[in-house]
């Protein structure tokens, strides 16, 4: 080969490279690297993009919409100094965050028995984050969890920690894979969304190419969600698909391991950390709904919503959310995801 | 050289017509049943046919007093016998149970220690795994009624075990799937809407089993009906037959008769107090080691309940479930035990483990309160083995329970044999007099039998 053929073969795979990163880069959608793999049915646990966002679910359309929440606080309280007649000063003087979390949600709420039964999730991560800013510290004395059902979470916020000396049985916040939407806002409200799950479904690797949600409706196979989900009232747009309610979400996991249901639906984050524990499980398809996390808080304590708004939005809360993503292994499953815009769509 | 001709006794002459020779049987017959009548006429005719007849009558007196009585000895002996097998298949069912709810309350607790259960608790948990396997086809040996919801069980037994096993394998890899297994391995052994199920289904046999020992004990009063009768057939007969052969004969007294008299009568005294003996130490066994031992064996299936409950509780406080429904279980569990003891408390006059049972339950209330708090300090406080531990306190409930329920279990056993080999012999005894008294009222109307020969 003469030099001249040589640096023209070296120009043009230049050029075939460049070309080939620059398409790349532009076909990765805002949240993940590859919209392909919304189809596809690869195991989450392998390191590959999230899928992309699916049609917002029509319990979702509403105005101001379901993701929309109060403006924050303009700015952060340091910690110790909660304003006065404020959820967070009622907290600071009890001396605890009372948050409801899930204990078995591998990923984002979930204990470590390895690890002598601690809590452990991006769930928890984010509410030591907000303990964080009332107390300047997150520990055993600052913060105390509850782990609660899916079906727990609405009837435990609305009645709340109690005051000092005048305890009560729920909670002051849930950090539990919750996800926004317009019918919860009648009960609860929400901080701005800190995660964006998509609905999805897992199933045995051998049939994961030929599953779809409309082939388990053609099909009438039987598929899992925890009670009180919306992963379950969104079944009901499958007819012809048998859902089965239970308790927890490690309950689906052992029907689905029995054999006694087909599918697990939920979000990816909740069936990523299903994965993790069968390798013979893999997560599929497109998302059949869009699932966006918000802390649930009181409706009561709007002025709690804004000062948890301003935790996330501040530069802290967001190197906690980065912190809580990877270490909780949540980037490991799913990579890709970013920390969601805020959306301040009710004002103040 | 000779030839032998047979020839038919009474033959018919060759020529008679058809149908003569049946008119000819027939005449025949007629007249050996006349004769037969004139005799028996003849047998029992004036004072000496009274007499034979009076002789009869007593004899039959006694025959149906022997045969009466003694079958009523028999018949009160084997319902004893009986109330006796049943008791002792409800203890066998309310084993198979306690063996089940105490498998599962070591592996409960086991579980909430992270799956880090002790070598004791594992081997405690085989151990009464296996017991329970052996006793069910025990019970459906000795009771082939009961085999069919036995073998309900006995399909059970392997799901609950699988799920076990996959409960502890998950929780030993740390994966949160393991809660699920825990919940299906609950609902094998307690819900009654799972098929195939284990306590609903032992309940319902322990309720038949109840049944059946309260049936026996019913069958066992009509004995004394029996013995009445018999009393009353042989006394009546034998008096009437004395009174007529005194009015008769002039003679006050006829000795082997009235020696006949005297031995049925001291028999029948003797019997009666055989048979109130038996029928009150049955009832007293009945009213007091029987219903002790059912409900100190009830009072330790709940006790051994209210423990899988308490560390499922506890499981749910730190995983996710609905604790509350299970704590709720936990304390009808805890009301049912004390309830149970209360009863043997007021049965035997001694204290079969109530102040265990309080010791216990003040301790579980206190680790339940603590989990609302501090989770992993109430987890490690609920399984900690040892001195003045939770776990010992339970452990003193079952050594004083169990203890109390082999006391009064051989109570029942040696209550009920005892009393059945007494009333057998007696039945016996019943059959041998009343064949002899039988006999001497022949030998006493035979003497004024023969002053008229």
């Amino acid at each position: 080969m003469s030099r001249t053929v040589r640096h023209r073969f070296a120009a043009l795979t230049l050029a075939g490279a460049a070309l080939t990163l620059v398409l790349a880069a532009c076909s990765a959608p805002a949240n993940g690297p590859s919209s392909a793999l919304a189809e596809a049915s690869a195991p989450l646990s392998s390191p590959q993009a999230a899928p992309a966002v699916a049609t917002p679910s029509p319990a979702s359309t509403c105005t101001p919409g379901a993701t929309a929440s109060f403006t924050p606080l303009a700015s952060l309280p340091a910690p110790g100094a909660m304003p006065a007649e404020s959820l967070e000063a009622t907290i600071a003087q009890r001396g605890y965050l009372v948050v409801g979390v899930s204990g078995d949600t591998r990923l984002l709420g979930a204990r470590n028995f390895l690890a002598g039964g601690r809590l452990e999730g991006f769930d928890i991560d984010i509410a030591k984050a907000v303990a964080t800013a009332i107390f300047g510290k997150a520990d055993d004395s600052t913060l105390r969890f509850k782990v609660i059902t899916a079906a727990q979470r609405i009837p435990l916020v609305t009645t709340g920690a109690g005051a000092k000396g005048a305890p009560q049985e729920g909670v002051d916040m849930v950090a539990r894979a919750m996800t926004m939407n317009c019918e919860r806002w009648k009960q609860v409200a929400f901080s701005t969304p800190y995660f964006i799950a998509q609905q999805q479904l897992l199933v045995r690797s051998d049939v994961a190419k030929t599953t779809t949600i409309d082939s388990l409706a053609e099909n009438k196979q039987k598929v899992c969600a925890p009670t009180g989900s919306t992963s379950l009232s969104n079944l009901s747009n499958y007819p012809g698909v048998v859902p089965v309610a239970v308790a927890i979400h490690s309950d689906c996991l052992a029907l689905w391991q029995e054999g006694q249901v087909d599918a697990i639906t939920g979000d990816n984050a909740i069936l990523a950390g299903f994965a993790a524990q069968d390798p013979s499980a893999t997560v599929i398809g497109k998302a059949l709904e869009q699932e966006p996390y918000g802390l649930a808080i009181s409706l009561k304590h709007k002025e709690f919503v804004k000062f948890v708004n301003a935790i996330l939005a501040s530069p802290a809360g967001r190197a906690a959310w980065t912190q809580a993503y990877t270490g909780s292994g949540l980037a490991a499953a799913l990579p890709g995801v970013t920390h969601p815009a805020p959306d301040y769509g009710r004002g103040a | 050289v000779t030839q032998i001709v047979t020839a038919p006794r009474t033959a018919a002459p060759a020529s008679a017509p058809p149908g003569t020779a049946d008119i000819h049987r027939r005449d025949l017959r007629a007249a050996r049943r006349r004769r037969g009548n004139d005799a028996l006429r003849r047998y029992l005719e004036g004072t000496p046919g009274r007499l034979r007849i009076a002789a009869a009558a007593s004899m039959l007196a006694c025959v149906v007093f022997a045969l009466l009585g003694a079958s009523a000895f028999q018949a009160r002996g084997n319902a004893l016998a009986e109330a006796r097998a049943d008791a002792a298949q409800l203890v066998r069912v309310q084993q198979i149970a306690t063996s089940l709810v105490s498998a599962d309350s070591l592996f409960t607790n086991g579980f909430l220690a992270n799956g880090a259960e002790s070598s004791s608790q594992l081997a405690g948990y085989n151990k009464e795994i296996a017991t329970a396997a052996r006793s069910i086809v025990q019970a459906s040996g000795a009771n082939p009624a009961d085999a069919a919801d036995l073998a309900e069980v006995g399909q059970a037994l392997p799901l609950y075990t699988d799920r076990v096993a996959r409960a502890r394998a998950n929780s030993a890899q740390g994966y949160q799937v393991a809660t699920g297994y825990l919940r299906q391995a609950a609902n094998v052994l307690r819900d009654k809407n799972t098929s195939p199920n284990m306590l609903p289904t032992l309940d319902k046999l322990i309720t038949t089993n109840t049944t059946r020992v309260d049936d026996s004990y019913s069958a066992s009063r009509w004995a004394t009906l029996r013995l009445v009768l018999a009393a009353l057939v042989v006394l009546v007969g034998l008096a009437a037959v004395q009174f007529w052969l005194a009015r008769t004969t002039h003679r006050f007294l006829n000795v082997p008769l009235a020696g006949a008299s005297v031995v049925v009568v001291l028999l029948l005294i003797g019997g009666a107090v055989v048979m109130a003996t038996a029928q009150s130490g049955a009832d007293t066994v009945r009213n007091g080691a029987y219903a002790s031992t059912v409900a100190l064996a009830k009072a330790r299936i709940a006790a051994y309940s209210g423990n899988s409950q308490q560390s499922i509780s506890l499981v749910y406080i730190g995983t996710g479930g609905a604790s509350s429904g299970v704590q709720a279980d936990y304390k009808k569990s805890i009301a049912d035990a004390k309830s149970q003891l209360d009863t043997v408390n007021r049965l035997t006059g001694e204290d079969p483990g109530l102040k265990e049972l309080s010791d216990w339950d003040s301790a579980n209330q206190k680790v339940t309160g603590k989990a609302q708090t501090d989770w992993i300090a109430a987890a490690k406080a609920a399984t900690k083995q040892g001195p003045g531990t939770v776990n010992d306190t339970f452990d003193a409930l079952e050594s004083t329970t169990r203890a109390a329920l082999a006391t009064q279990a051989g109570a029942v056993d040696d209550g009920l044999a005892s009393r059945y080999g007494l009333l057998v012999i007696t039945g016996w005894l019943t059959l041998v007099v009343g064949l002899v008294a039988a006999g001497a009222a022949w030998a006493g109307v035979s003497q004024r039998l023969e002053e008229y020969r």
